[in-house]
């Protein structure tokens, strides 16, 4: 099940802070050295249980912001 | 210059006003009681948009001239409009308080806002452009999502986030880094601008090697409002994409199964004649066919559904599917604003399509158009009936 609210405040979608280093992570993850930066933002952009898979690869922390909103930040582990 | 002869009340003090709203223009007349208005539009304000007549047995005339902007009602934009007044001898003149070097300038913007929120705003001694549209201290995009500071669109409906420009000075913030700076302080035109968040997202992976979904919006005064993309829980591929009260193109995803049900008109019947048997048969004419959708949006939270309202209440919308757009008009049967406890209702949809007639092709699923090219045939009839049912 997906956080998509949390004490009536929205969840903001993941937040990756390295992106370089997630996309070495994709390419491992699908068995593909060749694929593109922007195949993986369309992938990171397109829900999919296979997207939720690949998030759970890595260390996750949810930060909520001044009581406005909450950030999952994604970090590679 | 001698002093002219009438007074004009413009609806705000800075003439601002909204093309949905009614626009009451005061017009003085003194012991005349009758006068001519003209009002000019155009880049250089010299284009004569109407020439009126008012009357009134009391000293003021009150004119709602809103009409004359009805083009702008569900667009957003702005356009200004110069109202003068033509006393007898044909001289044109602003008034009293507006001399002829200042003259009374309406700023029309696009859109417009309910009844209600005009009566409380009112009630506060406000409007809208010092409430919202033009206080970069507060969220003054052009959505109707949210009139409050958290702005979250879920990442298949995110769409560029409008606003009126003049006089707003803000920076965009991820953390606490500024990743774009906007200051329309010197302006002297007021203008229509959009950020795409969308784009800033992609450029912001290239910039700072994030993938970064929370935009602070941060002005001289501090933090006014946050974009915040929130993930969609399932993929879809029916959305409803309308315009909203400000005249700005929204998008609704529908989560949920979309079904589709022909509206089949009654056949007319017709008599033709038959030469096997030599007199007229009754045949049936071809039916009219509607496309009709049923979907529900989804479980919605009280505020999403208030944005659900929005598009309800939309002249402009279009039913998205595979890439396509089509007109339609969207009803709810059932009761949007519910006593719930908090807890998110879904809402049924009936989507009827504007286009409808004589034939039937389907919109909700690809065409497969390989079809009409296969090399032996086998999918096409003599008179590609099948193709295209």
């Amino acid at each position: 099940m997906l956080l998509k609210e949390t004490h009536n405040i929205p969840v903001a979608a993941a937040q990756i802070e390295n992106m370089s280093a997630a996309l070495v992570l994709f390419r491992n993850y699908k068995d593909n050295q060749s694929l593109s930066m922007e195949r993986f933002i369309d992938f990171l952009n397109y829900p999919s249980q296979e997207r939720n898979d690949f998030f759970n690869l890595f260390s996750e922390e949810v930060i909520v912001v001044n009581n406005r909103y909450a950030k999952r930040i994604l970090t590679s582990l | 210059m001698p002093t002219p002869l009438y007074k004009i009340l413009l609806p705000t003090d800075n003439g601002y006003c909204l093309a949905g709203n009614p626009i009451m223009m005061g017009f003085w007349t003194g012991d005349i009681q009758s006068a001519r208005y003209r009002i000019y539009t155009g880049s250089n304000l010299d284009v004569l948009e109407y020439d009126g007549m008012i009357s009134s047995i009391s000293e003021w005339a009150w004119v709602d001239v809103a009409s004359i902007f009805s083009s702008m009602k569900n667009t957003a934009g702005v356009t200004r409009a110069k109202i003068v007044m033509v006393d007898d001898a044909g001289v044109e003149s602003g008034s009293a308080e507006h001399t002829p070097d200042n003259i009374p300038i309406l700023t029309i913007f696009g859109g417009g806002i309910s009844k209600l929120l005009v009566r409380m705003l009112a009630g506060n001694n406000s409007n809208i452009f010092s409430w919202k549209l033009k206080d970069s201290t507060t969220n003054f995009f052009l959505t109707t999502r949210t009139n409050s500071f958290t702005i979250a669109i879920p990442e298949n409906e995110l769409m560029p986030l409008y606003y009126y420009a003049k006089g707003l000075k803000f920076d965009i913030k991820v953390d606490d880094t500024i990743v774009m700076s906007k200051d329309h302080t010197a302006d002297i035109e007021e203008t229509l601008q959009f950020i795409d968040f969308s784009a800033l997202r992609l450029q912001l992976v290239g910039s700072i090697n994030k993938l970064v979904s929370a935009f602070r919006i941060v002005t001289v005064a501090g933090w006014s409002c946050s974009i915040v993309i929130t993930q969609a829980e399932t993929p879809t591929d029916f959305q409803l994409k309308f315009k909203n009260s400000w005249g700005v193109w929204e998008k609704i995803s529908l989560h949920n199964v979309v079904n589709f049900t022909p509206a089949i008109g009654e056949a007319t019947k017709i008599n033709q004649f038959d030469a096997i048997v030599n007199d007229f048969v009754s045949t049936t004419s071809r039916k009219s066919i509607g496309n009709i959708f049923t979907a529900e949006s989804g479980y919605k939270t009280a505020n999403e559904r208030f944005f659900l309202m929005d598009m309800l209440s939309s002249k402009s919308v279009l039913f998205v599917t595979y890439g396509r757009e089509y007109a339609c008009n969207v009803t709810t049967d059932t009761t949007l604003i519910a006593s719930t406890m908090g807890d998110p209702i879904s809402v049924n949809l009936k989507i009827e399509l504007q286009d409808a007639g004589e034939f039937f092709s389907p919109v909700t699923d690809e065409i497969d158009y390989n079809i009409l090219t296969s090399s032996d045939g086998s999918d096409i009839t003599t008179d590609g009936a099948n193709i295209l049912v």
